[in-house]
């Protein structure tokens, strides 16, 4: 590999970079302007939002948040280890279960630390 | 295709015996009233530990590479295993009545332990560096968490959230630098890296030193080198004084562990050039720890910047790339360790008053040599160790470390080495004077001055291994010589 291989990389950022300008401009020149406070709002359509986003709010959002990946992952994990249950066998099979008495210790834990309840 | 038997899983006993203690610390904790004591989870880590130990001291025969490669047992992972596991062990038996005191009651801390403990393991036996990013990051999260343990003081938030902000910075630099090493050589595997160097001899490719320099900055983080020392001082003063017993001894030890299987094995091929780095990095570790501690009035901020100094004399260790140096360094770790602990635990006695912002100062340790003088002369062995007086085992720490440098070539640096040893005599001693002036109003005296109970035969433990190690440090000198063999 020498500099010069890379001069094709080079061109395409060109290209990427010229059309994003390109665009921009050609939008700002021709496109019609008409200003009216809708127009105006940070998301022209959908739900209207309710103050602004440094706005408080509780921790136990996170929690659910957390919860979820966690416990999405495990599913995602787990659904490979099912269509190859045959070829993997009985190590694959201890295996998992190694893995599912772990995250059910962690399910445990957090049940009985209160994580499930909302209030 | 899937096979448990070529993964050698039996190598890996000790970890699978610290999650399964993990566990059920959790289970027991679940179980517990809340709000009560933790003494049920702070036992049940107790007796695993000892059992991953054991475990350790009788798996020590099954060595080799496990899961592929990705791992290696051998007698450099055991070492770091048990002094590891030893630390975590001496920390988890003092915590319960210090955190008592703090009103905290919290049994995570003790799984946070555990966990970050496994971390380190991972680290010592990583011979994949994206093992040893995995394992920093176990560490490291933990510690995050452990530091800000003592949720309502200002320092202890403060400490967390600096270490946390610099400390995922500094992944960014280390997994940086696997994928530019992945980039060059195709492979993030240690001994794949050092056969590819070794291979294109003389004539490394310019992105593998650009790998190099991004995992020594990592690297250098983890151990408080200077320039990238600039959390530790702040986390160690704010974190509840066990986590910076912990912090100060076990993932420095760690990172020092996966520094040396790193630039030992991986790097061998490019010592001449990162020598020199480490060099600079050294003079002005040892030189910037010991300025800055000659200036504290509390002792725990001290102690915290001359843990600096301390990663500094390592860092000597460190460059000179034989196995003599690679040998003090794990003599070094394991000494530390123990005048270390000690310290922070008689430092813990002597404060007074735990919220108080003034805590931990020298005066506190006027004419303590007249009121308690076991603790005084506890506090005295202590002192001398970390400034390298003999005859305790500190002495003989910085002399394997200096000989080394002076055998290697480095003369240059052991003279600034030894001339910082001079100097740190200054703060440490400074202590000693403190405990033997005549107190000035004895009437004032307050009660609490006392070591707790499970503190004590760990104190007692401690001077006794300073002081016999110190009387023969030959045998874990021959121990940690046997332990590097495999690096070099």
């Amino acid at each position: 590999m020498t500099p010069l291989d890379f001069i094709p990389v080079l061109i395409t950022f060109a290209i990427i970079g010229g059309f994003a300008y390109f665009a921009l401009a050609v939008t700002h020149i021709l496109g019609p302007k008409k200003y009216s406070p809708i127009k105006q709002d940070t998301y022209e359509c959908g739900v209207d939002y309710v103050g602004d986003s440094r706005q408080r709010f509780s921790v136990k959002f996170y929690l659910v948040a957390v919860l979820f990946v966690m416990f999405d992952l495990e599913v995602v994990f787990m659904y490979p280890w099912a269509v190859n249950f045959k070829e993997l066998g009985m190590g694959g099979f201890i295996a998992m279960t190694i893995f599912l008495v772990i995250l059910t210790a962690g399910l445990l834990y957090e049940w009985k630390k209160g994580a499930l309840e909302w209030e | 295709m899937f096979d448990v038997a070529t993964m050698q899983i039996s190598r890996l006993l000790p970890e699978m015996i610290l999650i399964g203690v993990a566990l059920a610390a959790i289970l027991v904790d679940v179980m517990l009233p809340k709000g009560k004591s933790t003494r049920g989870v702070q036992w049940t880590v107790i007796i695993g530990l000892i059992v991953v130990l054991a475990s350790t001291f009788f798996n020590r025969e099954n060595t080799g590479p496990a899961f592929g490669g990705m791992v290696v047992i051998d007698g450099f992972t055991m070492f770091f295993r048990l002094v590891l596991t030893f630390i975590t062990l001496l920390i988890v038996t003092v915590s319960e009545t210090y955190l008592g005191s703090l009103n905290i009651r919290i049994a995570e801390y003790y799984l946070l332990l555990v966990f970050s403990l496994f971390g380190m393991l991972l680290m010592a036996m990583a011979q994949d560096l994206l093992i040893v990013f995995l394992g920093i990051e176990t560490m490291s999260v933990c510690l995050y968490a452990l530091v800000g343990m003592s949720r309502h003081k200002h320092a202890s938030n403060e400490g967390a959230i600096k270490y946390f902000l610099l400390g995922s910075f500094t992944t960014a630099f280390f997994v940086y630098g696997i994928a530019l090493m992945f980039g060059v050589v195709g492979s993030t595997n240690i001994v794949d890296i050092m056969v590819y160097l070794s291979g294109v001899s003389g004539n490394v490719p310019m992105l593998a030193w650009a790998s190099a320099g991004l995992i020594l900055v990592a690297f250098a983080f983890k151990a408080a080198l200077v320039p990238f020392h600039w959390w530790s001082p702040d986390a160690y003063e704010g974190a509840p004084t066990t986590v910076t017993a912990f912090m100060s001894t076990a993932p420095k030890a760690a990172a020092f562990a996966a520094f040396l299987r790193v630039f030992y094995v991986a790097f061998g091929d490019m010592s001449e050039t990162w020598t020199t780095v480490l060099w600079v990095i050294a003079a002005i570790t040892m030189t910037f720890g010991n300025l800055l501690a000659l200036r504290q009035d509390s002792v725990k901020r001290m102690l915290a910047f001359s843990s600096i100094t301390h990663a500094g004399y390592l860092a000597v260790a460190l460059l000179t790339f034989d196995q003599m140096g690679a040998a003090a360094i794990l003599f070094y770790l394991m000494i530390y360790a123990l005048m270390n602990i000690g310290a922070f635990l008689v430092a813990i006695a002597v404060n007074r008053n735990e919220n108080d912002e003034k805590g931990y100062a020298f005066e506190d340790y006027r004419g303590l040599v007249f009121r308690k003088p076991a603790m005084a002369l506890a506090m005295l062995v202590f002192m001398l160790a970390l400034a390298g007086i003999p005859p305790t085992a500190g002495f003989f720490g910085k002399y394997y470390i200096f000989s080394a440098a002076v055998k290697s070539g480095f003369v240059g640096l052991a003279v600034i080495g030894v001339l910082n040893s001079a100097v740190s005599v200054y703060y440490y001693l400074r202590l000693i004077v403190f405990m033997f002036l005549k107190d000035r109003d004895e009437a004032s005296e307050t009660p609490g001055f006392n070591l707790s109970g499970e503190m004590v035969p760990i104190v007692i433990f401690c001077v006794i291994l300073v002081l016999l190690i110190g009387f023969f440090p030959d045998a874990l000198l021959a121990v940690a010589t046997r332990s590097v063999t495999v690096l070099l």
